[in-house]
């Protein structure tokens, strides 16, 4: 993909997803100190640390859900020579790495000032280790939110019915936090494991299973985007 | 047909077509008999339209023609006086309850499908969840309520979030050339969308009641206030920012509202910002009410199409 279509990509997607990680976390942060006048800055950089795990990966899922099949010129983009489902991936792809990058950063900032809460399994760890397998922190989610959010989105071709069903994956989340730590059926599903339970001896094999499933689903999803027919189900702008 | 005679083959041929449809008189007819008999110019002319009149003929032998008792049922419709319409005096009430009634019809297929399908989906799969928890304790039943309360209050407020707007509405600017307020037809498919959560919500209640007991009037006053609440708040944000933002702020606020009540002592033991919106109460009423009159005065300063290029 070349400079200017990358561009022109990005153009189309528009505000929301340049702008949703990065609002997101400095709202999280705002809102902490306005409310709490008198929180200390260690905490606020500490309570970083589960929004990088919860709310930016479900802002990524709610994002890929309302524009990954939402697309104006869907019926021109199929007619084009290049394969929809690049173009789709490719959006795909910006949205990750751009929530990614500003993760990315983000942890960085908690490890350089060591305001991070570590996963009981890696404590030990060497500290280049560390800093790399904490980023399945919020990798694990983030992928698997957004390949759930992408193949919703495809199957239900509705994008307030997918971006809706993310919203209530993610409370439903941190509500039942206990049923989903205490049963083994549930726990390769328990996203905000970190967050809830960070002493849980199943973190590392938690965040492996979230992303093998997390393949799995892209894999699914890019069969589907393979399928014209289904895109164009909803090229007359059903939501 | 009473002609002069003719007396050029030119003027015969004029009258042709009437000599070959019999419409001319004896005299001209006899005259122009003698003519033909002496002008082969006119004879071959004659030729002429008898082939074009056989032609005609042999089109309209083949086509079938409606029986009499069909075309007297047309023309009895025809005659028939025309029944005046009752139109009521503008300003009455009666007036404005038509207008009421068929601008509010006329917003139930202009919304998309999905908001009906998707709802009931996602609250049957909410019950669904609650059911499969098998509360049968206090401390399950509540959490159970609470995820039934989370999933209802997320479907109204992404329902909201999708109803007006130029990015939702293929018809957007069609909507905008209407003689019809924006604001009215805001409000209708409004009413629309939330009339209809809160009848999926209520059956949603019911059904938990009927499982595992308890008042179904205190379980509405669970959801009532917030159902509102979070649907004005995803409509004022989506005519502000998108639909997008809005299910995304609406999303965040409800896990604001979960953090304080299921981790206080967990995330990292940070006095999160406490929103009170668990229950129905008359501030979060107010509020509600004050975000849709928000959305009212918003509606007609809300970004047009060729403004969003």
């Amino acid at each position: 993909m070349s400079f200017d279509q990358l561009r022109y990509e990005l153009r189309l997607l528009g505000k929301p997803v340049f702008l949703t990680p990065p609002l997101v976390l400095v709202g999280f942060v705002l809102l902490l100190a306005i409310v709490n006048r008198g929180i200390s800055v260690v905490n606020i950089a500490r309570s970083i640390g589960g929004v990088l795990e919860i709310l930016l990966p479900m802002s990524v899922g709610v994002v890929v859900a309302t524009v990954a099949t939402h697309d104006r010129a869907i019926e021109l983009q199929l007619t084009l020579p290049r394969k929809y489902h690049r173009t789709a991936s490719a959006r795909f792809l910006f949205i990750v790495l751009w929530s990614g990058i500003v993760s990315l950063l983000t942890s960085l900032f908690l490890a350089l000032f060591n305001y991070w809460r570590m996963p009981g399994q890696i404590v030990n760890w060497n500290e280049p280790g560390k800093f790399l397998i904490w980023q399945l922190t919020w990798l694990s989610p983030m992928l698997w939110l957004m390949a759930c959010a992408l193949v919703l989105s495809l199957f239900l071709r509705s994008r307030m019915a997918s971006g809706a069903l993310i919203c209530v994956l993610s409370l439903t989340e941190i509500i039942a936090h206990d049923t989903l730590n205490t049963t083994p059926l549930l726990q390769p599903f328990y996203l905000f494991l970190l967050t809830f339970s960070p002493g849980a001896d199943y973190w590392l094999v938690n965040r492996i299973e979230l992303l093998g499933m997390a393949a799995i689903l892209l894999l699914l999803a890019w069969f589907l985007l393979r399928r014209p027919e289904l895109l164009l189900a909803h090229a007359s702008g059903e939501e | 047909m009473n002609t002069q005679i003719p007396d050029n083959h030119e003027e015969v041929a004029e009258l042709l077509p009437a000599y070959l449809n019999g419409r001319l008189d004896a005299v001209t007819l006899s005259l122009v008999d003698e003519h033909l008999a002496s002008c082969l110019l006119c004879q071959q002319e004659l030729a002429a339209w008898e082939f074009v009149w056989g032609a005609t003929r042999q089109a309209f032998a083949i086509t079938p023609l409606p029986s009499t008792q069909v075309m007297d049922a047309v023309w009895a419709r025809l005659d028939a006086p025309v029944a005046q319409p009752q139109i009521a005096r503008r300003g009455s009430p009666w007036h404005a309850l038509t207008r009421l009634w068929l601008v509010f019809r006329a917003q139930i297929p202009l919304l998309h499908k999905s908001i009906w399908i998707a709802s009931a989906l996602v609250c049957l799969f909410g019950l669904t969840l609650t059911i499969l928890m098998h509360p049968h304790t206090a401390g399950l039943k509540h959490m159970a309520s609470s995820l039934l309360v989370l999933f209802i209050v997320v479907v109204g407020a992404s329902g909201s979030a999708f109803i007006y707007g130029s990015s939702i509405d293929p018809g957007f600017e069609l909507t905008l050339t209407t003689p019809t307020s924006m604001r009215f037809l805001m409000l209708c498919r409004m009413a629309l969308v939330l009339g209809y959560n809160f009848l999926l919500a209520l059956l949603a209640s019911a059904v938990f009641a009927l499982l595992y007991g308890g008042s179904l009037w205190g379980f509405i006053q669970l959801w009532l206030g917030p159902l509102l609440f979070f649907s004005s708040l995803g409509l004022a944000i989506s005519l502000f920012v998108g639909s997008t933002f809005a299910l995304l702020c609406t999303a965040i606020i409800e896990v604001f509202r979960s953090f304080p009540n299921n981790l206080a002592s967990r995330l990292i033991n940070l006095p999160l910002p406490s929103l009170d919106l668990n229950s129905t109460n008359p501030q979060l009423l107010l509020v509600a009410f004050l975000l849709i009159i928000f959305a009212v005065l918003f509606v007609p300063k809300q970004p047009r199409p060729n403004s969003l290029t």
